[in-house]
């Protein structure tokens, strides 16, 4: 209180000067009609501005809202792919028509922790059992395929990267369709290694690489990474082609886990078949 | 000369300057550039011991009334009241270390011409320059801004000078 006594006992003349000059203000404005239209519009553009700061504010506030709702679209649509879905037989004849029947289903998901230098590298993603996460989906992003899920929480799951010694996925050169064994040697995490491919395939620096039929996990034809370059085995006659990743793992951040429908039914046939030998 | 002459000197003079302000000054065309008020000649002279809150009190009433007599809104109310808050500071700055002795009117005689020229000069400016400012009301026309302010200045300066000197006398040693 006697703070603001004081205050006001010495800044009193400067208060009364900005009274006055305010009320003076106010008459100018209030009788002078070119000084009223000019307050008004000024006064209107930063309302506008203000609306519009105020508007990005919140948009900034909702982003992580509307990249979720954006990923669950994204992930909807990508779930309605044509080369997610497998053409009906019926009586023995295939359907040329829009009856397919869908296999790949896609979930979106966020890393929240990854490692890349390590011999095996894991991602964990913020979804887990709960959200219908289990082991053996495949981990995607737009550009590219990043992992498979290895290990599921309630809420939480692990997915080893491409960049684990223990991961394999079966992928083709797209312009040759020539498969081999996709591989990370370690080191550089922008370098994988294309292992047992046929020694007389030509390849060029460049080509694409996608994932082969052959994999359960991943739909065919999804890109892996290009060529930049390659070397023969002469012991074993097969070509390592070096290439490099598509997915940044550095900057991965929102991926899709690829669910295959009829995984479980491939699974129990191709162990039955085992079985019978 | 007692206290009760000058201030009924000094109140004949307010209503002179008014009556000029209003009825003389609007039928003489000085040009766009050379804006010309009388009545803040008698904020700057005012006593220099006034109170000072009461000096923005006078400089914000004088102002207003001229205002209302000229239809300017608050103009001249504004104006007067920024130049007399700045007034000490010119005071402090080119008034006489000696003091003003009685009475303690401003005078050129207690200043020297030259601190006289200056001080009026800066309260002149600051006047203008509000004025204005706030009659533009944008600072779209700069350059016309300052031509009104210097003219309007200069002007205002020489009719000042011309009357400070041909009303004022050296005051009797005391």
């Amino acid at each position: 209180m006697e703070s603001l006594s004081e205050f006001l006992k010495r800044y009193s003349r400067l208060l009364l000067y900005i009274f006055l000059f305010s009320i003076s203000l106010w008459l100018l404005i209030l009788q002078n009609r070119f000084q009223r239209v000019v307050v008004f519009n000024w006064l209107r553009s930063a309302e506008w501005a203000l609306m519009e700061r105020v508007a990005t504010l919140q948009s900034y506030f909702y982003l992580k809202q509307h990249n979720q709702a954006l990923a669950e679209e994204n992930a909807r649509l990508r779930s309605r792919l044509l080369a997610d879905r497998y053409r009906l037989y019926q009586g023995g004849q295939l359907r040329r028509d829009t009856v397919l029947r869908q296999v790949y289903y896609y979930y979106p998901a966020e890393v929240i922790h990854i490692t890349t230098d390590k011999q095996n590298n894991y991602m964990t993603l913020n979804v887990g059992s709960v959200q219908g996460v289990r082991p053996d989906m495949g981990v995607v992003t737009g550009d590219g395929i990043a992992g498979i899920v290895k290990m599921v929480s309630p809420r939480y799951s692990v997915a080893l990267t491409l960049l684990h010694s223990k991961a394999r996925i079966p992928a083709r050169i797209r312009r040759s369709a020539h498969f081999g064994t996709l591989e990370w040697t370690g080191g550089s995490p922008y370098r994988l290694v294309l292992n047992y491919v046929p020694s007389h395939v030509t390849y060029s620096a460049g080509d694409t690489v996608e994932v082969a039929h052959l994999s359960t996990v991943f739909p065919a034809g999804y890109p892996v990474g290009v060529i930049t370059g390659g070397s023969q085995n002469a012991e074993e006659g097969y070509l390592s082609l070096e290439l490099r990743p598509f997915v940044d793992f550095h900057s991965i951040r929102h991926v899709y886990l690829i669910d295959f429908a009829d995984r479980d039914e491939v699974n129990l046939l191709e162990k039955q078949a085992v079985g019978d030998e | 000369m007692n206290k009760t002459v000058l201030d009924l000197k000094y109140a004949a003079a307010v209503l002179a300057a008014l009556f000029f302000e209003f009825f003389v000054l609007p039928r003489i065309q000085l040009g766009f550039y050379f804006s010309v008020h009388v009545y803040f000649y008698l904020l700057i002279h005012v006593s220099v011991n006034i109170e000072k809150h009461l000096a923005l009190l006078a400089a914000f009433t004088l102002g207003l009334i001229v205002d209302q007599g000229l239809n300017t809104g608050g103009l001249h109310a504004a104006s007067a009241v920024t130049a007399m808050y700045l007034r000490p500071i010119f005071i402090r700055a080119f008034g006489p270390r000696e003091g003003y002795g009685k009475p303690d009117y401003l005078t050129v005689f207690k200043f020297g011409f030259a601190n006289y020229l200056l001080y009026i000069l800066s309260m002149v400016f600051v006047h203008q320059f509000v004025l204005i400012v706030l009659e533009s009301f944008s600072v779209a026309g700069f350059t016309t801004i300052v031509l009104r302010v210097a003219g309007g200045t200069l002007a205002t300066v020489g009719l000042y000078v011309a009357l400070h000197l041909l009303t004022v006398r050296r005051a009797p040693a005391v």
